[in-house]
């Protein structure tokens, strides 16, 4: 638990004996790197250095089907009958993405 | 322990590529039950039932909505969704190299590990070094392995 802002943020750990150890996936498969070599990556690497913008890093694919979404929702949405059973899926976490998207298609008519 | 190879690739940026095998850095640990017919103890399976047959409804015959509104769906089909799946690409390629500080462990997800794949040992050794030294974390979007 640590402080977010204002508010506190909860983020859960996994125990230690559910992370597989470094000698288990490494072996004796590491090389060794040269000093030249290491210069020139770290010149790679700080060439392409950024700040952490995290709404630089977009889930494409969650976009994508939204936008399908969107466009369907006129004119292929279908009615289930009334049965009165609880359904196993509620509404997805799309739910806000598909609202803005449908808002952007009324918009740009 | 056992390790899982869940992808084979490469981990590419600038002009660089390092031959890498994906593994999850998490082994199933806990412990889960099987659930069972308490009079005869076989073991439970799951059933899709429609409740207007009140019939099971075979695999071929189910399709995926996503609920607009009560009782309101839009029906997605399996090419549809694919058409918008990513390719199971080869690469991880890293766009930015950003400081691991300034990532809020709230943005976490799953944790695994890349290993050297066959020819890759060197460079991946000087990646680790180097980015270990500058303290710099490879960024990258959307492989679908990792979904």
């Amino acid at each position: 638990m640590k402080p977010a802002g204002q508010a506190l943020s909860l983020i859960t750990l996994h125990y230690s004996d559910e992370i597989v150890p470094e000698e288990e996936i490494l072996s004796e498969k590491t090389g060794r790197a040269w000093p030249r070599d290491t210069d020139e990556m770290i010149k790679v690497i700080e060439s392409m250095r950024s700040a952490f913008k995290p709404e630089r890093y977009a889930n494409e694919r969650k976009e994508k089907i939204a936008g399908l979404l969107g466009e369907k929702a006129k004119e292929q949405m279908v009615e289930s009958p009334v049965t009165g059973e609880e359904v196993l899926e509620g509404p997805g976490d799309l739910v806000s993405v598909l609202q803005e998207s449908v808002r952007k298609v009324e918009a740009a008519q | 322990m056992a390790v899982h190879e869940l992808w084979t690739g490469t981990v590419s940026f600038s002009l660089v590529a390092i031959p890498v095998q994906l593994v999850s850095a998490v082994a199933a640990s806990r412990i889960s039950f099987r659930m069972l017919h308490a009079k005869d103890y076989a073991p439970l399976s799951r059933r899709m039932l429609c409740p207007v047959e009140g019939k099971i409804v075979p695999l071929h015959e189910i399709v995926r909505g996503f609920e607009i509104a009560p009782d309101k769906y839009i029906v997605m089909t399996r090419e549809e969704l694919e058409s918008v799946s990513p390719e199971r690409s080869r690469a991880i390629e890293i766009i930015d190299f950003i400081d691991i500080g300034d990532v809020d462990p709230v943005y976490y997800g799953r944790p695994y590990f890349l290993v050297p794949a066959k020819g890759g040992e060197k460079a991946y050794s000087l990646l680790v070094e180097v980015m270990r030294e500058t303290g710099r974390a490879g960024a990258f979007v959307d492989h679908p392995s990792l979904q």
